[in-house]
């Protein structure tokens, strides 16, 4: 659950912008499973279409 | 320790999302920063997921498919010392978020189709020999080739064999050259058969938009693995022409949303399919847009704009929740005949929110009364929108963001005024308003059956209506599609109030309800629900008539014809529908 802070929400999601692929593996992403089942959980809402 | 085993470092902190980008967002266009900041966050996903993709394939069983990843992984690593910009852009091509997604699913056994699952693993090969070939590095691997092609994203197709067939290719990227094993160390350069990826440059007011026309990457769509489909000269033009024009509009009418436009990057993925299908967007392929192509240039804008907007919020979805954890509720969304997650409900709120000040904006431009078109859709939008908010009412599911959300697009709703509107216009879109919720309620909405047998004993005993609401439970599609042409020729109406409302398969009353209004049409509906009490088509029409243009809220249509059954039951006789409805609205 995101954390709200003065002016900020600190996200569930880890800021990974500056790890190089060579060091990732060895990061610890402790909320990695709330990010995984919110990625892939639901397939059936993936997609928002737009019908006639 | 073994080779993949890694000496453990301290968590990395979360992304810091201000309010103001939330703001930003919510409001409506954004800015470059702003989007630079949505783009930072879909990179974060996009490397978490491939981390835990890695970290999936531990067990013996998975010990090929382990090896092509490693193998793939460490010519990532390679070219991203080279060019890291290249391996960023390459993982944050909507097609890659897509797969990826796709490649935990399958591995975790969510996905099942008749790809084989080394065909999945085996793209991560194929996104970084595309890594290689841009970033200029020298490497010799495997990758899948599927339906006869092996494709790089970023950079095109190659095809491989003339057949379908499904393998493993050896490949040499030397020199930013791709070259196949055809014998034992023997070469052969793939570039007479490269198949590239397009792109189309459109020009309006200064600003220049990159499109990418992506028909052949097999991970383009959003729910499954596809053959290309490689537009003809003809219709890529048609495409190209098409996107000018929008692009035109946009600058010219939205300049607002330009810096986001060129910022998405957008991927345009050319759908044939129909259905009644329009364009589709992803949380997996942020800035991609499967579409199906429109009609005009203003409709083209309108849906890149559209889509844009679902992207903006998926990718503040990764960042921030609107909803609190829980089961999430079914709801109305008049936009969509099924009924929607309460998250899907949200996006669209915020994407019709745009689509609506899109439309005012268009009308506000265009000469008045002239352009029937923009204003019909902007009231109807418009309409759509306030009706979800409506119907959605307190939700203590969402976080203080999410209820910001509703805040703020109910606040843009109000700053568009339909006043000026004329009369017959914002009259069918309010006929159209009714019936797309009546027509939802009767397929969805279940009434008990106990409390529409006490209502059918107070008719039989010619008592008043019992001033007690009947709560209906959600039944999605517990009834069929009503498959009333009312809606078609509302629409058709108010585009063309001169013209003659086409809709083949229009049964008794609809023509004349958009010809001659309700009182016309009643007895014709009427009659149809007595002939046939089940005529689902026939209740919404005749409650429609009955009410709409008299301002009342029509009785729920699922208990009136509920009740309509009951008391034939067992009365016998079947009442007088009209009568009925009557005394469900205490007339």
């Amino acid at each position: 659950m995101a954390e709200v802070l003065d002016g900020y929400v600190e996200s569930d999601l880890p800021d990974l912008t500056h790890v190089s692929l060579a060091d990732l593996p060895a990061v610890l992403v402790p909320q990695a499973s709330t990010v995984l089942d919110r990625a892939i959980e639901h397939p059936a809402q993936d997609q928002q279409v737009q019908q006639n | 320790m073994p080779s993949h085993m890694v000496e453990p470092r301290p968590a990395l902190s979360g992304h810091r999302v201000s309010w103001e980008l939330i703001a930003q967002v919510f409001a409506g266009p954004v800015d470059a920063s702003a989007m630079g900041a949505l783009w930072d966050g879909q990179y974060s996903r996009r490397l978490l997921l491939l981390k835990i993709l890695r970290e999936s394939l531990s067990g013996p069983a998975e010990a090929g498919n382990r090896r092509t990843l490693d193998e793939a992984w460490h010519i990532l690593v390679e070219a991203e010392k080279h060019a890291p910009d290249v391996v960023r852009q390459i993982l944050l091509y909507p097609s890659v978020g897509t797969w990826l997604v796709r490649a935990i699913r399958r591995i975790r056994g969510i996905v099942h189709d008749d790809v084989p699952i080394w065909v999945d693993m085996g793209y991560l090969s194929s996104i970084a020999v595309a890594a290689a070939v841009r970033a200029g590095i020298d490497v010799r691997t495997t990758a899948p080739v599927w339906h006869g092609r092996l494709n790089l994203p970023t950079v095109g197709q190659f095809e491989v064999a003339e057949d379908d067939s499904t393998r493993v290719v050896r490949l040499w990227a030397k020199d930013s050259t791709v070259f196949l094993e055809s014998g034992d160390e023997i070469w052969n350069s793939v570039a007479v058969r490269s198949i590239p990826v397009r792109v189309h440059h459109s020009t309006a007011g200064g600003h220049t938009m990159r499109w990418t026309l992506d028909d052949t990457d097999p991970y383009r769509k959003f729910d499954s693995v596809s053959p290309p489909e490689r537009l003809g000269s003809a219709d890529l033009e048609s495409w190209r022409r098409k996107l000018d024009r929008a692009w035109e509009i946009l600058v010219e009418d939205h300049g607002d949303y330009v810096a986001e436009m060129l910022a998405a990057d957008p991927v345009i993925v050319p759908m044939t399919q129909g259905g009644g299908f329009v364009a589709s967007s992803s949380s997996a392929s942020f800035g991609a847009i499967c579409v199906a192509k429109p009609e005009t240039p203003a409709a083209m804008a309108e849906t890149v704009l559209h889509e844009i907007q679902h992207s903006k919020l998926n990718a503040l979805l990764d960042l921030v929740p609107l909803q609190r954890p829980g089961p999430d509720r079914l709801c109305y969304a008049p936009w969509r005949r099924d009924p929607r997650p309460l998250g899907g409900l949200l996006h669209g709120i915020y994407a019709f929110a745009g689509v609506t000040e899109y439309w005012y904006r268009r009308w506000c431009s265009q000469p008045r009364p002239g352009d029937r078109t923009a204003a019909f859709h902007f009231v109807h939008h418009q309409n759509q929108v306030r009706e979800a908010l409506r119907a959605l009412g307190p939700a203590d599911e969402l976080t203080e963001v999410g209820t910001r959300l509703l805040e703020v697009a109910s606040a843009r709703l109000d700053a568009c005024d339909a006043s000026q509107v004329s009369t017959d216009i914002r009259e069918l879109a309010a006929a159209l308003s009714v019936e797309s919720r009546l027509a939802w309620r009767m397929q969805h909405l279940e009434p008990a059956a106990d409390k529409v047998a006490q209502l059918a004993v107070h008719w039989c005993a010619g008592e008043s209506f019992p001033d007690r609401a009947v709560q209906s439970t959600l039944r999605p599609f517990h009834r069929s599609d009503a498959g009333s042409a009312l809606a078609g020729l509302l629409v058709a109406r108010a585009l063309d109030p001169d013209g003659q409302a086409i809709a083949s398969e229009a049964r008794s009353g609809e023509r004349e309800f958009v010809d001659r209004g309700g009182a016309e049409a009643m007895p014709a509906f009427a009659d149809r629900v007595r002939e046939d009490p089940d005529d689902d088509g026939g209740w919404i029409g005749l409650l429609l008539s009955m009410t709409v243009h008299g301002g009342d809220e029509p009785p729920p249509p699922e208990v009136v014809s509920a009740t309509y059954r009951r008391i034939a039951t067992i009365g016998g006789t079947p009442p007088d529908p009209v009568t009925l409805v009557e005394w469900f609205s205490h007339r």
